[in-house]
C-alpha cells in the first residue's frame, strides 16, 4: 500500500450494511488475504475519487462498542486504539442502519471521542423511506460536528455525496471531520485515572487512555511494562472495569436519546412486522428444526442434481483438450507430461467448480438473508450440551463449504473452550474438497437411480455428510469432558436482524472470491503434485522401468496377447516399477487391511496436502497406466483389477475409502489456520492425530465387515 | 439456590447462578410468560451486561417474550421494534417492572 494514499476504514455495528457499501465503492477492485469469511478477515479494496485519486478502503468486522466480548471485535479495538498500526485509518466511514439508530450511534460517539476523523453514513435509507420515515440529519450533524449523510448501499443513493466528502477530507482542513470536545464527560475519578494513564503512556488523548485502562489485559500493542503500570494505576484508583463500561454506555445512551428523536420522525408501526411473521414459522418450536433440516437436505440434493450438466461439459472439454494437444504436439516426454500430468490433473479438479459454486452460493444466501442467526438461536441449547455455542452452527454449516473460513468464523464465540472445541471438530464436517472424492466413489457403491422422488446417489451423499455431522458432535462431547471449562465468558446474546432480500452483488462477490480462492489455491497444489507425480510414475530407479517393459513385451509375445492387452500390460508393469510404484508398495502392508492397494496408497500420500488431489492423482496414475483414450477417471477406475482378477473398486474397498475421506484431516491449510487461531502447534497436532486414527480404524472396521 | 453458585471475578456470587426469583421477590425477563411484555427496570451487573445494553436492552425499553427455542435454553425477545436472542440465565439478570399486555 503506497504511503501517500488515503486510507479509509468502514466501521459499524454488525448488520449495518458495511459490506454492501464496501462492494458499492470498490466493485471488483477488492481482495482478501488468505481464505476469508464475509466479515472475518480484513478485506481491502481500492476506489477512485472524482479527480482520479486512489483511496484504500478497509472493511473491518462489525462491532457494537469499544467494550468487546469476542475475538474479532477485540481485533477492531486493537487496531483503532493503536495509531501506529498499519491498518489504522486516516478517516472512518461510520456506517449506521438508520432504522436502528438508537443502538448504532453508541459506537460512533466512542470513536469520535478517540479523535478519529469521521463521516457518518445513515444507511438503508431506502427501507426507512418505504416505512414512511422522515430523516433530518441537521441536529445530529450539529451535535456530533462531523458530516452526516443518508445513503442506501443497496440502490447507490448518495454514493457520490460520500465520495465528495472523502474528497473534501483529502484536501481540506481535517477539523471538519473531528468533534471538538468529548461527547462523553468523564467523572472526576475517571479524569484522575486517565491523567495518570496519559502520563504513563505519554499521550494526551484521555479517552484513549480510558480504553487502555479498561482493556490493558489483552490489547496487543501494549508493552509488558505498560501493562503492569496500567494495572497498578487502575488498582490504585479503584477503577472497576465492568462498572465503568456500564456507566459510560448508559451515559452515552442518555445523551444521544434526544438526538435520535430529532433525527427520525417515525409513523406508528403495524403491530407485527414482516420479520416477526416469518419467524413465527421459521423459528417455530416444531416447524423450525424441520425447516432447518429440509433446507440442509435440499442444499445437498441440489448440489448433486444441478451440477451434473455443467460437470459433463467440463469433463468433455478436458477430454477434447487432451486429445487435441496429443494430436498437434510431437510425441515425446513433454507431451506426455502435459496431457497425462497437467491436463489430466487439472481436469480432475476443475470439474468440481459447479458443485462448489452452488454450495458457496447457497451458504452465502443463508448468511445474507439473516437465516443463519435464527439457526444459532434454535440450536444454542443443543450445542451447549455438546460443549459448543449456538454460534458454532455457523462454523459447522460453513464447514460444509470449507473448514478454513469456518474456523475463522469461530472468532465470534467469546468462550475460549467453546471456541476451541468448535475449531477442533469443524474439519469433520464434509467440506467441498471431499465432493470430488465422494462423487467418484459413490458411483461404485450406489447404483444411479432414484429412491422415491430422491436421487439415490444424492441420498448416499447426504449420508456421508450426516456421518461427518454425527462424528463432530460425538467428538465435541469427548472434548467437553476432557477440557476444563471456561464458563465465565459463555453467552448467547445476539441480534436477530430483520430479514432482507439478499443483495445479489454481495452474494456473487462472496461466491466469486471463494471459488477463485479454491481454484487458485487448489490449482497450485494440484499442478505441482500432478507434475511431480507424473515424474514419479513415469521413471524408476536404474533401468527398472525399461526392464519391466521388456519383460512385459516378451510375456505378451509368449502368451500371444492382442495389441490392446499388450499395451495395458506394459503400462501396468511400467508404473509398478516406477518410483511411485515403489512408494505405494512400501506403504501397502499398512493399508492392505483397509482394502487399499499400492495405487490407492499413492493417492493417499499425495492427498495429505489437500484431499481434492485424490482425483487428480487417480487421473494421472490411470492415464499413464493405460493406452486407450478413456479420459474419465471413473471409467478407468471401474476397469481396474487386482492381481487375482477381482475388481479393485468393489463395494467394500470403495466404502472403506469413503470412510477414510470422511474422517481424515488431509488439508495442510486447515492445520495452518488451526495453528494460527489457537496460537499453538499442540491443537493442530491433536486434530490431525485424532482424525487420522478415526479414519484408519473406521476404514478397517468397514472393510473387515463388508469384504 | 438449587444450582451451584459460582463466584465472579469480584468475589461475589455470579448472578446468573442465583435463583433470584426465589431468593428475593424480584421479577425478571425470565419470569415472563410467552407473549407477555414488560418494561425493563434495570440490569444487574455481570461481566456481559454491557453487551446486553448495546443490544438495546435498556431501562424503559419494552420487552416482549416472543417464544422459546425449540430445544429450550434460549429466548426470542422483541425489544421495542427489533429482535434479540438471549439465554435463560441472561434473562434472569434483566429486572422488569409492571407487566403490560
Amino acid at each position: 500500500m503506497p504511503d501517500n494514499r488515503l486510507s479509509v476504514a468502514l466501521i459499524g455495528n454488525p448488520n449495518a450494511g458495511k459490506s454492501t457499501i464496501f462492494n458499492l465503492l470498490t466493485g471488483l477492485r477488492q481482495h482478501v488475504s488468505n481464505f476469508p469469511g464475509i466479515t472475518v478477515d480484513k478485506k481491502i479494496g481500492v476506489f477512485q475519487l472524482d479527480k482520479g485519486e486512489k483511496v484504500d478502503l478497509i472493511d473491518l468486522p462489525g462491532i457494537y462498542s469499544l467494550f468487546p466480548n469476542s475475538k474479532d471485535e477485540k481485533l477492531v479495538v486493537d487496531i483503532i486504539t493503536d495509531p501506529t498500526n498499519s491498518a489504522y485509518p486516516d478517516l472512518v466511514i461510520y456506517v449506521a442502519d438508520v432504522n436502528n439508530l438508537e443502538r448504532h450511534l453508541l459506537l460512533a460517539t466512542q470513536l469520535l471521542d478517540l479523535q478519529i476523523p469521521m463521516v457518518i453514513v445513515l444507511n438503508m435509507a431506502d427501507i426507512a423511506e418505504a416505512n414512511e420515515q422522515i430523516i433530518d440529519t441537521s441536529a445530529l450533524q450539529k451535535e456530533l460536528e462531523v458530516p452526516v449523510l443518508t445513503m442506501s448501499g443497496k440502490t447507490g443513493y448518495q454514493i457520490d455525496k460520500l465520495k465528495k466528502e472523502i474528497q473534501k477530507f483529502s484536501v481540506e482542513d481535517k477539523s471538519g471531520f473531528l468533534k471538538s470536545n468529548p461527547f462523553y464527560v468523564m467523572t472526576p475519578g475517571e479524569k484522575a485515572l486517565t491523567d495518570n494513564v496519559n502520563t504513563a503512556v505519554g499521550s494526551t488523548q484521555s479517552y484513549r487512555s480510558k480504553i487502555l485502562a479498561h482493556h490493558h489485559e489483552w490489547l496487543s500493542h501494549l508493552s509488558a511494562a505498560d501493562r503492569i503500570q496500567l494495572k497498578s494505576i487502575s488498582a490504585e484508583a479503584g477503577f472497576d472495569n465492568i462498572k465503568g463500561q456500564i456507566s459510560e454506555t448508559m451515559s452515552r445512551y442518555n445523551k444521544f436519546g434526544h438526538l435520535v428523536k430529532s433525527t427520525l420522525n417515525r409513523p406508528n408501526k403495524s403491530s407485527q412486522s414482516f420479520t416477526e411473521k416469518i419467524d413465527n414459522i421459521i423459528t417455530h418450536k416444531i416447524a423450525g428444526p424441520i425447516i432447518f433440516f429440509a433446507i440442509m437436505f435440499l442444499m445437498f440434493q441440489s448440489i448433486y442434481s444441478w451440477a451434473s450438466f455443467p460437470m459433463d461439459l467440463i469433463d468433455g472439454f478436458f477430454g477434447t483438450a487432451g486429445s487435441f494437444v496429443r494430436g498437434v504436439m510431437p510425441e515425446g516426454w513433454f507431451t506426455n507430461l502435459l496431457v497425462d500430468g497437467v491436463i489430466a490433473g487439472l481436469g480432475g479438479i476443475l470439474i468440481f467448480i459447479p458443485q462448489i459454486t452452488i454450495l458457496f452460493l447457497l451458504i452465502a444466501v443463508l448468511e445474507e438473508s439473516g437465516y443463519m442467526s435464527r439457526a444459532v438461536f434454535m440450536f444454542d441449547g443443543l450445542m451447549q450440551r455438546f460443549g459448543l455455542n449456538g454460534r458454532s452452527i455457523v462454523a459447522l454449516v460453513s464447514s460444509g463449504a470449507c473448514a478454513i473460513p469456518a474456523i475463522m468464523s469461530t472468532r465470534t464465540i467469546g468462550n475460549r473452550t467453546e471456541r476451541l472445541i468448535t475449531i477442533m471438530v469443524s474439519p469433520l464436517i464434509s467440506c467441498s474438497a471431499r465432493i470430488p472424492v465422494y462423487t467418484v466413489l459413490i458411483g461404485f457403491v450406489v447404483a444411479p437411480g432414484s429412491v422415491g422422488i430422491f436421487n439415490a446417489q444424492g441420498l448416499a451423499f447426504m449420508g456421508l455428510y450426516l456421518l461427518g455431522i454425527i462424528a463432530s458432535l460425538v467428538v465435541a462431547l469427548v472434548f467437553k469432558t476432557l477440557l476444563p471449562s471456561d464458563e465465565e465468558g459463555s453467552y448467547l446474546m445476539m441480534e436477530l436482524p430483520q430479514y432482507k432480500r439478499p443483495i445479489w452483488k454481495n452474494v456473487l462477490l462472496t461466491v466469486k472470491e471463494k471459488v477463485q480462492a479454491f481454484v487458485v489455491e487448489a490449482g497450485k497444489v494440484i499442478l505441482v503434485i500432478s507434475v511431480v507425480l507424473w515424474f514419479l510414475a513415469s521413471y524408476g530407479p536404474g533401468t527398472q522401468v525399461q526392464d519391466a517393459e521388456a519383460a512385459a513385451i516378451s510375456m505378451s509375445t509368449q502368451q500371444g496377447l492382442e495389441d490392446i492387452e499388450k499395451e495395458n500390460l506394459i503400462a501396468a508393469k511400467r508404473i509398478e516399477a516406477s518410483y511411485a510404484g515403489h512408494l505405494g508398495k512400501f506403504i501397502e502392508p499398512a493399508i492392505e487391511p483397509l482394502g487399499f492397494d499400492w495405487k490407492i496408497g499413492i493417492a493417499l500420500l499425495t492427498s495429505f496436502a489437500a484431499r481434492e488431489v485424490f482425483v487428480g492423482t487417480m487421473a494421472t496414475i490411470y492415464s499413464i497406466g493405460s493406452s486407450d483414450d478413456e479420459t474419465s477417471v471413473t471409467g478407468q477406475m471401474l476397469k481396474e483389477r487386482r492381481p487375482d482378477g477381482r475388481l479393485v473398486y468393489d463395494f467394500a474397498t470403495s466404502l472403506s475409502l469413503l470412510i477414510f475421506y470422511v474422517f481424515a484431516l488431509q488439508c495442510m491449510s486447515t492445520l495452518a489456520v488451526t495453528k494460527r487461531e489457537t496460537n499453538s502447534w499442540k491443537w493442530p497436532i491433536i486434530q490431525f492425530t485424532y482424525m487420522g486414527m478415526m479414519a484408519y480404524f473406521g476404514s478397517l472396521f468397514v472393510y473387515q465387515i463388508f469384504s | 439456590m438449587n444450582k451451584a453458585t459460582r463466584i465472579n471475578q469480584f468475589g461475589l456470587p455470579l448472578l446468573s447462578t442465583l435463583s433470584l426469583n426465589k431468593t428475593f421477590k424480584i421479577m425478571t425477563v425470565y419470569d415472563l410468560q410467552e407473549g407477555q411484555s414488560a418494561l425493563i427496570k434495570s440490569i444487574l451487573t455481570d461481566s456481559y451486561t454491557c453487551k446486553l445494553l448495546t443490544l438495546g436492552l435498556l431501562p424503559k425499553a419494552k420487552v416482549t417474550y416472543v417464544r422459546s427455542a425449540p430445544l429450550g435454553g434460549a429466548r426470542y425477545l422483541k425489544i421495542d421494534d427489533h429482535y434479540v436472542a438471549i439465554r435463560e440465565e441472561e434473562a434472569k439478570t434483566i429486572l422488569i417492572e409492571e407487566v403490560v399486555i
